[in-house]
């Protein structure tokens, strides 16, 4: 090494933070140079007056005045319940009480949305509960055989159909299905509105009746119809 | 081994680890009292290293007051099982640089040579006081990152790692920057040698 490259090393080694290496050289290179040694005595009192540089002697009524400063401000804000309660929760703890409520708040959701199951009686109340078809019942050949109605071919709209089958339908429409989704079981109610609609006047006669079964497949759901016994 | 630490210069004293780590815990959990002798215990220090990086009795005292407000504010974020010196370290040199970013100018270090009249002869005090004013003139002249290096390395005593830890900056960075602080220094100190220097090879 030459004496600009030990002066490059010189702060770091008067300090003591060079490696091994670095620190042999630039000593064995100071047994041979009087130059570098006089500016090695020159860093090496720089720091000795930096590590005497002692700060002043504060009184002790310095250091206490600032202490009942720090304290009485921290009284002067102190935090509410709610923020000192969080506080004390580390972080951890945090992260578990939002995740619980994210959970809470998901189910909660989901249960509105009627997609978790429903226990037995919850289904059957709806089986009962479902609704007539006005338009079937308008229909006398659709009442009597309790099909479909009829729909020309040549009426029926036209669709243009890109993607799979479950990218077509729209979000609304799954939703729905997804609903629907229940065990098989039959419901068969008295249709008072039917007896109205097509035998008016006649009051004495039996009311007509609807038969509801729910297949396994949630998209099929049997549906009769009878007339009124006369 | 540092200069300072052979010399054993360190003015402020350093509480025993295990008693602080214990007051710290204790005030971690809420502990009034126990957080009123942290401060008590660590004041000295934050204080020294606050009045060396500001070089102002008024502003260290602010700084200090700062920065145990901020010790209070997020000690429950504090982890125990590491090292609260540091920790503390670190929010002492930055509550420094908030107040000095504050401060839009310094007015000049004033040093009154009865404060620093240990010794009997009144001749060396006053090289010795002059010595000091020229050292805190050269540090506040450094760059603040450079100046805090130095601080807490050649001050305080502490390694190149720890120094990185609480600047959070790298090893190697601290050591250019405490490198370039003490030829800073150095030239500075030479520019008044012929006045202050007292002893050692010139």
């Amino acid at each position: 090494m030459n004496c600009t490259e030990i002066d490059e090393l010189m702060p770091l080694f008067v300090g003591g933070d060079l490696d091994a290496g670095e620190h042999v050289s630039v000593a064995s290179h100071l047994v041979a140079c009087s130059e570098c040694r006089v500016c090695e005595g020159h860093y090496r009192d720089t720091m000795l007056m930096i590590a005497t540089q002692d700060a002043p002697q504060f009184s002790d009524a310095v250091y206490a005045g600032m202490r009942a400063r720090v304290l009485s401000e921290i009284d002067a804000h102190k935090p509410s319940l709610l923020a000192g309660f969080a506080a004390l929760v580390r972080p951890h703890a945090k992260l578990a009480i939002a995740s619980v409520l994210i959970l809470l708040a998901a189910t909660i959701l989901l249960n509105r949305l009627g997609t978790v199951s429903e226990p037995p009686g919850a289904v059957a109340t709806r089986l009962l509960s479902a609704p007539i078809v006005p338009d079937l019942l308008s229909e006398p050949g659709a009442l009597r055989t309790g099909l479909r109605r009829a729909v020309p071919s040549n009426t029926r709209p036209t669709q243009t159909t890109v993607g799979r089958p479950s990218e077509r339908r729209p979000a609304a429409s799954r939703r729905r299905r997804e609903r629907s989704i229940y065990t098989t079981s039959t419901a068969i109610t008295p249709d008072a509105a039917a007896v109205a609609a097509l035998s008016p006047g006649t009051t004495e006669a039996q009311p007509p009746m609807r038969v509801e079964m729910q297949t396994k497949d949630p998209n099929i759901r049997i549906i009769w119809f009878s007339k009124s016994l006369d | 081994m540092t200069l300072a630490e052979t010399l054993h210069l360190h003015t402020a004293t350093v509480p025993a680890r295990d008693e602080l780590a214990d007051l710290v815990q204790r005030a971690v959990d809420g502990d009034r009292e126990a957080f009123d002798k942290v401060m008590i215990e660590t004041q000295k220090r934050v204080m020294s290293v606050a009045w060396r990086m500001l070089g102002d009795e008024a502003d260290a005292r602010d700084a200090a007051q700062e920065t145990f407000l901020r010790v209070y504010k997020y000690l429950g974020r504090f982890d125990v099982t590491k090292d609260f010196n540091a920790w503390l370290y670190g929010i002492t040199i930055n509550a420094c640089r908030d107040l000095a970013s504050k401060r839009k100018y310094h007015e000049p270090i004033e040093y009154e040579d009865e404060i620093y009249t240990n010794g009997s002869d009144a001749e060396q005090a006053s090289l010795q006081s002059q010595q000091r004013e020229m050292i805190a003139r050269a540090l506040r002249g450094l760059p603040e990152k450079e100046r805090a290096a130095v601080v807490l390395r050649d001050i305080e005593g502490m390694s190149t790692d720890e120094v990185a830890k609480v600047l959070k900056s790298t090893p190697t960075t601290v050591r250019s920057q405490i490198s370039t602080a003490r030829r800073k220094i150095k030239l500075y100190c030479d520019r008044h040698a012929g006045r202050y220097q007292t002893g050692g090879t010139r």
